[in-house]
């Protein structure tokens, strides 16, 4: 119950979950019900441009932020691992 | 009238299937692909690939590609299909809607499609394997590199050059130059040239190098 109420005071609960949004996406663009947050997705061409840009359309939705240019580096998007690192640091 | 083949049995091949029929070019005798059994459009699927050169000693003189987007929108697989029919000896031909406007002083190769309300101005030159959906505009002068595919609704602004494979989205508007193998997504805005081997997106535009 502690932990829940942390979880839910320190705004960890939406980023779970929003992580989670995004694993649920992924898996449906690419149709590997395996996906794992260290999943090739771009070099594994599970994912063709136009998903690579409607992806980064959803980051930015989902997790409330703008990609700016310099960001856009297809490192950035070739697993959810990355994607998170990227995300967090325009968080910050 | 010739007998024609189509290389390839998907979307792309019921549009090859449709301009053909509008306006009653060739006979078609079927179509060729390695994956898929049974017609389309009425017309068998005969086989795969390899047949072309068997075709070619029956009396069929001429193919065409039926696909210009293979899995994973590889704009390469027009390319691969084209060598094919030329290593078999069958000739290649353009299709040209007769409801398309195509102006004076057009430059072509060969495979080339061009499809109803397409408007080509004057003095554009088209590569090989160019595909030119419905109601695209290619204003006067452009160049237009090999196996170029422009999705329905894309419009170029005059005397441009665009690369070799690059993909232009639906309805995109270009007013710079385009590299080779770009891909520039649906409804973008391209007021500034885009590098060879990069996707470009929005507006105002965002470009991304692409890895594969």
């Amino acid at each position: 119950m502690k932990l829940k109420s942390y979880v839910r005071n320190n705004g960890i609960e939406g980023e779970i979950m929003t992580m989670d949004n995004l694993k649920s996406y992924l898996m449906k663009e690419t149709k590997e019900p395996a996906l794992t947050d260290s999943t090739e997705l771009i070099e594994s061409k599970l994912l063709d441009s136009l998903q690579l840009i409607q992806l980064i359309a959803f980051l930015e939705k989902e997790f409330a932020v703008s990609i700016p240019p310099q960001e856009l580096d297809p490192n950035n998007f070739k697993n959810v691992q990355s994607m998170k690192t990227m995300i967090d640091k325009l968080k910050r | 009238m010739e007998k024609i083949v189509i290389v390839g049995s998907g979307d792309h091949a019921e549009c090859v299937i449709a301009n053909i029929l509008e306006e009653k070019s060739f006979e078609i005798v079927g179509l060729l692909d390695t994956h898929k059994k049974g017609s389309v459009m009425g017309f068998p699927i005969l086989g795969g690939d390899q047949l072309l050169s068997s075709l070619s000693k029956t009396g069929i003189h001429y193919a065409f590609p039926g696909a210009i987007l293979g899995s994973k929108a590889d704009t390469g697989i027009c390319c691969r299909i084209m060598e094919k029919i030329k290593t078999s000896g069958m000739k290649i031909p353009n299709l040209i809607s007769s409801k398309a406007v195509v102006r004076l002083n057009l430059k072509m190769g060969c495979g080339i499609l061009v499809q109803p309300g397409a408007v080509i101005d004057v003095g554009v030159t088209l590569g090989d394997g160019v595909a030119i959906n419905p109601q695209v505009l290619i204003g006067h002068h452009c160049s237009i590199g090999n196996y170029v595919v422009f999705a329905g609704g894309a419009v170029l602004n005059a005397r441009l050059k665009i690369g070799e494979r690059a993909f232009i989205g639906m309805g995109a508007k270009i007013f710079a130059d385009i590299g080779a193998d770009c891909k520039i997504a649906p409804g973008s805005v391209v007021m500034e040239a885009v590098p060879e081997g990069h996707i470009a997106f929005g507006n105002p535009l965002r470009v991304m190098r692409r890895i594969n």
